[in-house]
């Protein structure tokens, strides 16, 4: 059954978020409810998702492919170990497929990051000090690719009020923040951009009395380190690979249950020893180095990691 | 009864080809897509069973058991029987449903033909895909994840 066209979440009925105001609000302009987002037509920066900011691409550089494979996490990162165990266990490519996605998961709650693209919906608080400065909202969730829209809204799901599209500034959803530029807005009806969509700037003159609301911003906006739904970034990808890698190569080590063996009969003897369980723990520590660098520049890279504000 | 679906790369004809773990295709390129039907619950020890060990081996590991293949439409209560694959997508119109074709000659095996798409945006996207199998008055839908991998021409950029 498809799905009323108000309701958030894709066009399937068990993944829509789990709740609903009630009682429901009809669909029309009184509603404050997320749509199912037109990326065609939302708000966003005139850059690919990655690299930030990029406006062209000769293509010289491969930096997006889709999603690590099983046969490319191997091929990368577990080339020469044994996937298989002395007890007839083996890694099929559906179990290197699961470690995959567990990874995937992982990589997003580190990095605070979504790295596919999503619609969220975020109610921030009115703050005195950052609504005179333009309006600043940082939103929970990383990098926002499109903003659908910045409104009032009420608890029960009632619009209030909508900021115009032309007042958002999007050169910093990279960053997860959204500026509302209500001059540029006033430009632009000097040039002939018409009147009726800019008619709220009066009407956003009467919060500057206020101090801080709690909840006032709705904001519904999509995040994602593409804009191409399904390409990842190599480096995501690559920190995907090495976690999954170390995940794997934990499980893996411990296998390796000897540390020596001796074996005499006769006067005659052998011997070897060896690093036991801890076969693999030096690439271990060298993929985890190597992984919480990459994550912190990641950060760096799709998210603000402060926020300054006045208090 | 859970089904699953397992993607075939290399279909020259019912009697050859090969499983694999997902399809990689061209955003651009023309496709005819082949997948196989599994119950997973329905596994039966080692099919053909001469083929496997009778125990686990050292260790007492498990003995191996597969999923036995799954034709739709068996039975007179099954009838009619259609089914479709869907790419999702979070934006309005992007999601695409395809409906597939039983192989004449096994009925686990079943297709769907992409287009060649002058727009990549238009092409399906990498990542999972849904299937929905109507049986008579029963449907029944799954999830394959990362089914599909779709790789784009220009790659400096997403």
């Amino acid at each position: 059954m498809a799905n009323p066209p108000f309701k958030p979440g894709p066009p399937f009925q068990e993944q829509q978020a789990p709740y609903q105001p009630f009682p429901p609000v009809e669909l029309g302009a009184n509603s404050g409810l997320p749509k199912q987002p037109d990326f065609d037509k939302d708000k966003q920066f005139y850059s690919a998702g990655y690299p930030i900011h990029i406006s062209q691409s000769s293509g010289l550089v491969k930096r997006c492919e889709p999603v690590i494979t099983p046969q490319l996490l191997i091929s990368r990162y577990l080339k020469g170990i044994p996937l298989a165990f002395p007890n007839g266990d083996s890694y099929s490519a559906e179990d290197v497929k699961d470690q995959i996605v567990l990874a995937t998961n992982e990589v997003e709650i580190m990095c605070k990051i979504t790295i596919n693209r999503e619609q969220f919906t975020d109610k921030v608080p009115f703050d005195i000090n950052l609504y005179k400065s333009f309006i600043f909202l940082k939103t929970e969730q990383n990098p926002i690719l499109a903003v659908q829209s910045v409104e009032i809204v009420s608890s029960d799901g009632y619009n209030v009020f909508k900021i115009p599209g032309a007042w958002l500034e999007p050169s910093n959803f990279s960053k997860g923040i959204v500026n509302v530029v209500p001059i540029l807005g006033a430009y632009s009806v000097a040039t002939g951009g018409g009147v009726g969509a800019y008619g709220g700037i009066p009407y956003l003159n009467v919060f500057s009395s206020l101090t801080f609301v709690p909840g006032f911003w709705q904001i519904v906006y999509q995040t994602g380190t593409s804009k191409i739904e399904g390409q990842y970034p190599v480096v995501i990808n690559d920190l995907i690979g090495m976690t999954a890698a170390i995940n794997m190569l934990s499980v893996i080590t411990n296998m390796f249950l000897t540390t020596s063996q001796s074996l005499s009969r006769d006067g005659i003897a052998q011997s070897s020893s060896g690093p036991g369980p801890r076969m693999y723990l030096p690439y271990i520590e060298e993929l985890k180095a190597k992984r919480d660098i990459l994550a912190g520049k990641i950060k760096a890279t799709f998210a603000t990691k402060f926020l300054i504000s006045n208090i | 009864m859970r089904l699953t679906s397992v993607p075939i790369i290399n279909f020259s004809d019912i009697n050859d080809f090969q499983t694999g773990s997902q399809w990689t295709i061209r955003a651009t390129d023309p496709n005819t897509l082949y997948y196989q039907l599994f119950d997973l619950d329905n596994q039966n020890t080692a099919s053909p069973a001469s083929y496997y060990p009778l125990n686990g081996g050292f260790f007492n590991a498990a003995i191996q058991t597969l999923p036995q293949r799954y034709i739709p439409g068996v039975g007179t209560s099954n009838q009619p029987f259609s089914m479709t694959v869907t790419f999702p997508s979070l934006s309005v119109g992007k999601t695409l449903t395809f409906n597939a074709t039983p192989d004449p000659y096994d009925g686990s095996v079943w297709s769907i033909t992409l287009p060649g798409y002058t727009n990549t945006a238009q092409a399906p996207a990498s990542g999972n895909v849904i299937f929905s199998l109507t049986q008579g008055t029963s449907t029944v839908t799954w999830v394959v994840s990362n089914m599909v991998a779709v790789e784009n021409t220009n790659q400096g950029c997403c």
